[in-house]
């Protein structure tokens, strides 16, 4: 259990006595003010979204607020709607895991629930805040915005309300998950300082009530979702995972006409009720289910969406209306509204995330029907990607070897049953669609393709390092400056430049007679070239500066140390790394002795799960789980073992220059 | 004695009425037959060039941070150099490392992953192969039919490159030599023969042949019609600076190494 930080202790000690110095009035408002602060959380999210045909995984901090004893926790969808892993941090530095119950992108809400079962029995009890009526927040009323802005510790701002109904002017300028986000709410517009990070925090009133959830900022003015909808949504969240919505296909837009109240139709979606009721583009709509509507500007239109949206699905309505000055009545049976789009999934065997048609994404498409699943994106260099022609973003997947695929799940299965077993990539007739038009192509699923990564030749070896002898070292060491060639900076043990008797420090002008061209920094590679010209085990002379005496030693060149790309490797592809063994030159590079252990990071995996831990190239993983680690061979036994056992953590001790560090990465892992 | 004596004089007598023209039916000879015997290459060991096919997957990383990969596809010939199918190419026609090194201005690690190598034939017809060594001084690659094509190498439309081991040639600056070739595909892969001088002969650190007029990738002939190296870039700095050609002997000697390491 963590104390409150002493910033927050200064924090709200400072708040405080300010407040004594106001009055008695005042505190009792800080005293509430300060229970629901008690209330808010920073919340940890690892989310992922579909990219490059993988589900790229980041980190990000948001806020929320605890709603009631059992952890239910309300906060936005844009902070946690796609998280893999949640971790909450209450206001007394407490951590605790949370899961997502459900997120709705409409109204951007979503819920979570703290693991309270991971809490110590005697851990105190949770100080929940409660909704506000926000219909009764009126323009002037004092609020309070909270929450964690910039991922730092739980904060407070204040501010006055300053707009009752704040709306996006365009209605595609925040859309989630293809949602329109501003179609049903109207922010509580608040002069409240907030930040990035302060999303799905409370805003609250003098009485400690929540009255707004903090969603968006618009120029100077902060924007909360009103409590009154926010409770209705998050309680059907909690209740379902979702929240049901009828959809009648009507698109409509304020009616400028001051003499006649009613909205205008300006668009009806093919094949929804509205059209099957016969509404058309141009219609007047004036009642809805015995209710009056209007919109005379953009900010009357949420509350005509809320009444369709709160229709029961399947429901028979009437409307009643205009069309050229003559009274019309419509009947109509809502339908069930299906999200603008389905999560997107990856799969890793075609190098693909896809997503199901919804009803809208169908009708988007301009496809009859929601059969077929839809390409979101494509890995490059994939097996989707490789097959001739490609797959695209947005083609539709609708057969795998004659099979009919209705479902993404439809693809698994037939994909595992064709990859079963299998030791090579098998290929797949494919039939999908693009544009509306039918193509067929082969895409080789499963297993990946032995990616041919071939030897190098043998090359000859001094076993020596260099610098090039410039003008100026040449001038300095009294060679003149003409002089060409390299010092010895370094001989390395047991190698022919040893058993040659060269010597750190000697100066070498030429090889068989030939002067070695280097007087420049970046002739660095003349005399590695040059040597490396040599058959192996040529006998070669050279020219040796030492102690102002020029002479000759013969030296018989050996094979050169195993190169890197050609040592022992280990691909962790769950956690998204890759590790080999330390070469010859990894060990001069990096000061370490032949008795030295560990692996190297040869590559991370950008947005997985080693690099959330922060795992990064060049490092050396000394240690797993406090056992060290002598090669490849013994690593990979220890982590195909942790694989088996899915631990909630794993702690790399690793080596970065001459800095150590811990790393924790604590994955997800597929079951 | 007479007869003895005078047939010295009778034959310089023939020879200054003859010899000119008897030297040059007999240079006209040789020309011609080197001609045949370069023409006979082409009969007969043209299928020994073959265009090679790679499908490459690059990683790229930079300061710690690694992109997405990307994926390429790159053709150029090789020569087979025996019945195991194994073939010898210029690495530097299938290898992108320099250029993609060269964009990002030398900062990163550039990593290619070889996905798929392929053996073009004449026919159209493909065979799948693996990219088994290569020598980026020398600038070779050495590929071979995967092991499941392995019933495909012994065809007759695919054959090795005729190699004498116990053959030292002399090759000398302005020998005349050929290389043998093929054209690409808008040319309906046509064999080709080219024809080239020795400029130069290096001995030091090791021997090579600089032939003007030759296809990295290729074989080169002398005027016997035999087989005496592979065109290659030579590189300076990583940088393709200009052709020359291995001798015959290197390539054999890479070439069993080859073998060695992957059998």
């Amino acid at each position: 259990m963590h104390k409150l930080s002493p910033f927050f202790q200064l924090l709200l000690v400072t708040l405080f006595s300010c407040h004594w110095l106001m009055g008695e009035e005042n505190f009792k408002i800080n005293d509430r003010v300060n229970s629901v602060y008690r209330a808010i959380v920073r919340i940890e999210v690892v989310s992922e979204r579909g990219s490059n045909g993988r589900m790229l995984k980041s980190g990000s901090t948001g806020s929320g607020v605890i709603i009631d004893a059992t952890g239910l926790v309300v906060t936005n969808h844009h902070v946690a709607g796609k998280a893999t892993r949640l971790t909450c941090r209450l206001y007394d530095g407490e951590e605790l895991g949370a899961d997502l119950l459900g997120a709705d992108a409409l109204t951007d809400l979503a819920v979570l629930r703290l693991r309270l079962s991971d809490r110590p029995e005697n851990a105190p009890p949770l100080q929940t805040a409660v909704f506000g009526n926000s219909d009764r927040v009126k323009v002037g009323d004092i609020c309070f915005a909270m929450g964690s802005p910039a991922g730092l510790s739980q904060s407070v701002t204040r501010g006055i309300v300053s707009n009752l109904a704040l709306i996006s002017h365009r209605s595609s300028s925040f859309r989630l998950d293809g949602e329109n986000v501003g179609e049903l709410v109207r922010w509580l517009g608040h002069d409240a300082v907030i930040f990035p990070g302060n999303s799905g925090g409370p805003l609250v009133n003098e009485r400690g009530e929540i009255i707004g959830i903090n969603e968006v900022a618009i120029a100077s003015l902060g924007g909360a979702i009103p409590s009154n909808l926010a409770k209705e949504v998050s309680a059907e969240l909690a209740e379902k995972g979702w929240v049901e919505r009828s959809w009648i296909g009507l698109e409509c837009q304020p009616y400028l006409k001051a003499h006649r109240a009613g909205i205008l139709v300006s668009g009806v979606i093919d094949e929804s009720p509205a059209k099957k009721a016969g509404i058309l583009p141009g219609d007047i709509i004036t009642h809805l289910d015995g209710k009056s509507v209007q919109a005379k500007i953009p900010e009357d239109l949420p509350p005509f969406h809320q009444i369709i949206s709160s229709l029961l699905p399947g429901k028979e309505c009437s409307m009643r209306g205009y069309r050229d000055n003559e009274e019309k009545t419509w009947t109509l049976i809502t339908q069930k509204r299906e999200p603008a789009y389905q999560p997107e999934k990856e799969l890793k065997s075609w190098g693909l995330t896809l997503r199901e048609f919804t009803l809208l994404s169908s009708l988007e498409a301009r496809r009859l029907g929601e059969y077929g699943v839809q390409v979101h994106s494509v890995a490059q260099g994939g097996p989707s990607y490789s097959a001739k022609p490609r797959l695209l973003e947005n083609d539709v997947i609708t057969e795998i070897n004659g099979q009919k695929i209705e479902k993404i799940e439809d693809l698994v299965n037939i994909s595992r049953e064709l990859t079963q077993d299998q030791d090579e990539p098998v290929p797949t007739l494919v039939r999908f669609e693009r544009n509306l038009a039918n193509y067929l192509t082969v895409i080789k699923i499963g297993p990946e393709a032995d990616e041919t990564r071939p030897f190098e030749a043998w090359k000859p070896w001094l076993g020596v390092s260099t610098q090039v002898l410039t003008n100026e070292l040449a001038e300095a060491l009294g060679l003149g400056k003409t002089a060409r060639g390299v010092r010895l900076s370094q001989v390395f043990p047991d190698t022919p430049a040893e058993r040659a008797g060269m010597l750190a420090d000697d100066l070498i002008s030429r090889i068989d007679g030939q002067i070695i061209q280097a007087y420049r920094p970046e002739d660095v590679e003349v005399f590695g070239n040059m040597i490396k010209q040599y058959r192996i085990h040529s006998t070669v002379c050279f020219e040796i500066w030492r102690d102002g005496k020029i002479f000759e030693l013969n030296a018989t060149l050996d094979k050169r140390p195993t190169p890197a790309n050609e040592l022992p490797e280990f691909e962790d592809k769950e956690l998204e790394y890759t590790v080999r063994e330390l070469s010859f030159a990894d060990r001069v590079f990096l000061r370490m002795s032949s008795d030295e252990n560990g692996v190297l990071v040869e590559n991370v995996e950008s947005a997985g799960w080693a690099a959330l831990a922060g795992l990064r190239q060049g490092d050396i993983l000394l240690t797993v789980n406090e056992q060290a680690i002598s090669g490849v061979e013994e690593f990979r036994s220890l982590m195909t073992g942790i694989h088996q056992m899915q631990p909630k953590q794993v702690i790399f001790f690793i080596k970065r220059g001459i800095h150590t560090l811990f790393l924790e990465l604590e994955p997800e892992w597929t079951p | 004695m007479d007869t003895l004596m005078k047939q010295p004089i009778i034959l310089s007598l023939l020879f200054s009425l003859f010899g000119p023209v008897g030297l040059i039916q007999i240079f006209a000879e040789t020309n011609q037959s080197t001609v045949t015997i370069w023409r006979n290459l082409l009969q007969q060991q043209s299928d020994s060039v073959v265009w090679i096919s790679a499908t490459v997957r690059i990683e790229l990383s930079s300061g710690g941070r690694s992109f997405p990969p990307s994926e390429r596809k790159l053709e150029t010939l090789g020569t087979v150099l025996g019945k195991d199918g194994l073939i010898v190419l210029s690495l530097n026609g299938i290898d992108p490392t320099h250029s993609i090194l060269a964009q990002m201005r030398g900062n990163g690690n550039v990593n290619v992953n070889y996905t798929e190598v392929l053996i073009l034939r004449p026919d159209g017809t493909e065979i799948a192969a693996d990219f088994l060594l290569k020598d980026e001084d020398l600038d070779l690659a050495f590929v071979r039919p995967s092991n499941k094509e392995q019933g495909v190498v012994h065809s007759p439309a695919f054959r090795d490159i005729e190699y004498d081991f116990s053959y030292s040639p002399d090759i000398q600056p302005l020998d005349e030599v050929v290389s043998l070739g093929k054209l690409g595909r808008n040319l309906f892969r046509k064999s080709t023969l080219q024809r080239g001088w020795v400029n130069a002969v290096i001995r030091k650190p090791r021997d090579y042949y600089v032939v003007e007029n030759v296809t990295p990738g290729t074989p080169v002939f002398d005027h016997l019609g035999r087989w005496i190296g592979i065109s290659a870039f030579r590189k300076e700095g990583g940088k393709p600076s200009g052709v020359i050609t291995v001798p015959a002997k290197d390539v054999m000697e890479i070439a069993q190494q080859v073998r060695e390491r992957t059998n």
